[in-house]
């Protein structure tokens, strides 16, 4: 059977007097654009420096492609593309040379003309081909996040980690991050790590949530939006007084927020259990002739709604 | 534990790209400024001594050179070491390149071997080498025209200049890594290089044998026994060599060995 890209089990990491990890365990499937949320300090930063060996767990077990992070840590990021948060680079030397510079690092790479070719073609791919030559030094922020995903890219590695690649782009700049995410993502598996919710409904399959060192949700990013509590919303005229005490008695339903216009009153009823919603509410609004429906219809679910609600449950446990 | 091929290949192949790396930068534009710097530091200054010069110097061109080498580069090799090692950590450089398929030693090692090759070869032999070609062409201000060594009597000269400077790049860098603060690294290994050249022998009798301090520090006799050993005195200090060596060898192990440990 084939491993998964991540597999992270019980994972501890303790500074000092902070526990920075308390027990992460995740799975990042193979071929996945896996989207790594929390809020600052959730411990993001931390898992993904363990996968790429610059700390060391305190416990547990972290393996990357199969590869062990502790025993075979070398092995594993020979097969991983690392794009860092406000990533660095020797400021005296060129694009082309940084790139150049991290291909060599790794087993099997082209030499000469065909090294070159390679090089170029990914600086063309990331839009700095017309900077090749120009020194690290000299770049703006966004040129050098391209960079950092033309050296995270060029081992053509069958992971790529990257650490809030979009964070401190323009909208152009993030457009084009999201779209070579996208692309990169038919090729191999991406884990990235971001604050950016639109991002990752745009472009990942795969969402695991990540808050005070656990991951407190993961999976395909529909069943994370399925998670959370569905709301309708609900437009109605006439006597709602019966079909309002009718519905906040129904057991699935968790509240309803009225607000009324002159004589339109619209509600939004949050349920506890979809399905049961999915049965009984049609029937409940309907059973009462005294008033009208104007409009019904289940509200869209969006990522950052289910995540506030999945990390402020979590926060109040 | 037992290193399986695979391993060793991935270590290699990372491990000689850091020092390819290193080495392709002193091929470029940071060689060539420390070319024409280290032409103009030593063959210059050395020009300017013997030609117009009424000190005794301008007799004594080989000698001169030596002095100025082992006064000049181990300055400069603490000083580009300290920013290989303390530079590239404070700066992020340093994480970057190890989130690569590059072992710590290796990184460590790859830095530090280009550094000592690249300084050895820009700021001893080549400026050496020309001092030695033009040196005995030179109509001197006073006394006369210096007399060239045998060529291979200079290159070991050379040589255990080289070493002395292996010597500091590798302290700094062990410095370096354990404490991590530019000034006070730079502090320690240059009050290490003053002992160097003026050990306190009446604390200690084995500075000649067990330290550098046996090859550069002059309070012997006029001249330091490196300089000494270039007009064919016999080198009366190869425990000193060896002890070098030694050191060297055993500061960039620690280093290394801290390294290992560090988190970045």
């Amino acid at each position: 059977m084939t491993a998964p890209a991540i597999e992270i089990r019980q994972l501890r990491k303790r500074y000092h007097k902070v526990e920075a990890l308390r027990g992460l365990d995740l799975e990042v499937p193979r071929g996945s654009i896996c989207g790594f949320l929390g809020p600052n300090g959730a411990g993001k930063t931390t898992t993904m420096k363990i996968l790429l060996g610059l700390i060391r767990p305190s416990d547990g077990w972290a393996a990357v492609l199969g590869d062990d992070v502790r025993t075979h840590g070398l092995v594993a990021r020979s097969r991983i593309g690392y794009l860092p948060q406000d990533p660095v680079f020797p400021p005296n030397q060129t694009v082309r040379g940084v790139v150049s510079y991290v291909a060599r690092l790794y087993p099997g790479h082209p030499h000469g003309r065909a090294l070159r070719r390679r090089v170029d073609g990914m600086l063309d791919r990331v839009g700095m081909a017309d900077k090749a030559r120009r020194r690290v030094r000299g770049l703006s922020g966004g040129e050098r996040q391209r960079l950092g995903v033309a050296q995270a890219l060029i081992s053509n590695p069958e992971l790529v980690v990257m650490d809030e690649p979009s964070a401190g782009l323009d909208p152009v700049g993030r457009r084009d991050m999201l779209d070579l995410i996208a692309e990169i993502g038919g090729e191999t598996t991406v884990f990235y790590s971001t604050h950016i919710l639109d991002d990752v409904e745009q472009v990942s399959d795969t969402v695991v949530i990540i808050n005070n060192g656990r991951a407190i949700a993961a999976g395909p990013l529909e069943s994370i939006l399925e998670t959370s509590d569905s709301e309708y919303t609900v437009r109605l005229r006439g006597a709602t007084e019966g079909t309002f005490a009718r519905l906040t008695a129904e057991p699935w339903v968790q509240s309803v927020d009225a607000q009324r216009r002159r004589e339109v009153e619209q509600w939004r009823v949050r349920v506890t259990d979809g399905a049961a919603a999915a049965d009984r509410i049609v029937p409940t609004l309907l059973a009462d002739d005294g008033c009208d429906i104007l409009e019904f219809h289940l509200s869209d679910r969006r990522l950052e709604d289910a995540y506030l609600e999945i990390v402020g449950a979590d926060d109040g446990d | 534990m037992a290193i399986d091929t695979h391993t060793a290949g991935v270590a290699w192949v990372g491990s000689t790209g850091v020092l390819r790396g290193e080495l392709a930068r002193w091929i470029g534009a940071r060689g060539l400024f420390h070319l024409v710097f280290w032409l103009l530091m030593i063959d210059g200054w050395l020009y300017f001594t013997v030609v117009t010069q009424h000190t005794p110097f301008g007799s004594l061109g080989y000698q001169s050179l030596i002095t100025m080498l082992l006064l000049f580069v181990p300055l400069a090799a603490i000083v580009l070491a300290e920013a290989t090692v303390v530079g590239e950590y404070r700066s992020g450089v340093a994480s970057w390149t190890v989130s690569k398929p590059v072992p710590r030693w290796g990184y460590v090692g790859g830095k530090l071997a280009g550094l000592w090759i690249g300084l050895s070869a820009t700021g001893i032999l080549i400026p050496g080498l020309v001092a030695y070609w033009w040196l005995p062409k030179v109509r001197p201000y006073r006394f006369v025209t210096p007399e060239a060594p045998p060529l291979g009597r200079f290159l070991v000269t050379l040589l255990i200049i080289s070493l002395i400077v292996a010597f500091f790049i590798t302290l700094t860098a062990l410095l370096g890594t354990v404490i991590r603060r530019r000034g006070v690294v730079s502090l320690i290994t240059l009050f290490v290089y003053a002992i160097a050249r003026t050990p306190p022998r009446e604390l200690w009798s084995g500075w000649d044998t067990y330290t550098p301090a046996g090859l550069i520090s002059d309070q012997l006799g006029n001249w330091s026994t490196v300089t000494e050993y270039v007009y064919g005195d016999p080198l009366g200090a190869t425990s000193a060599v060896a002890w070098t060596i030694v050191a060297s060898l055993a500061f960039a192990a620690g280093a290394a060995l801290v390294y290992q440990r560090l988190e970045l």
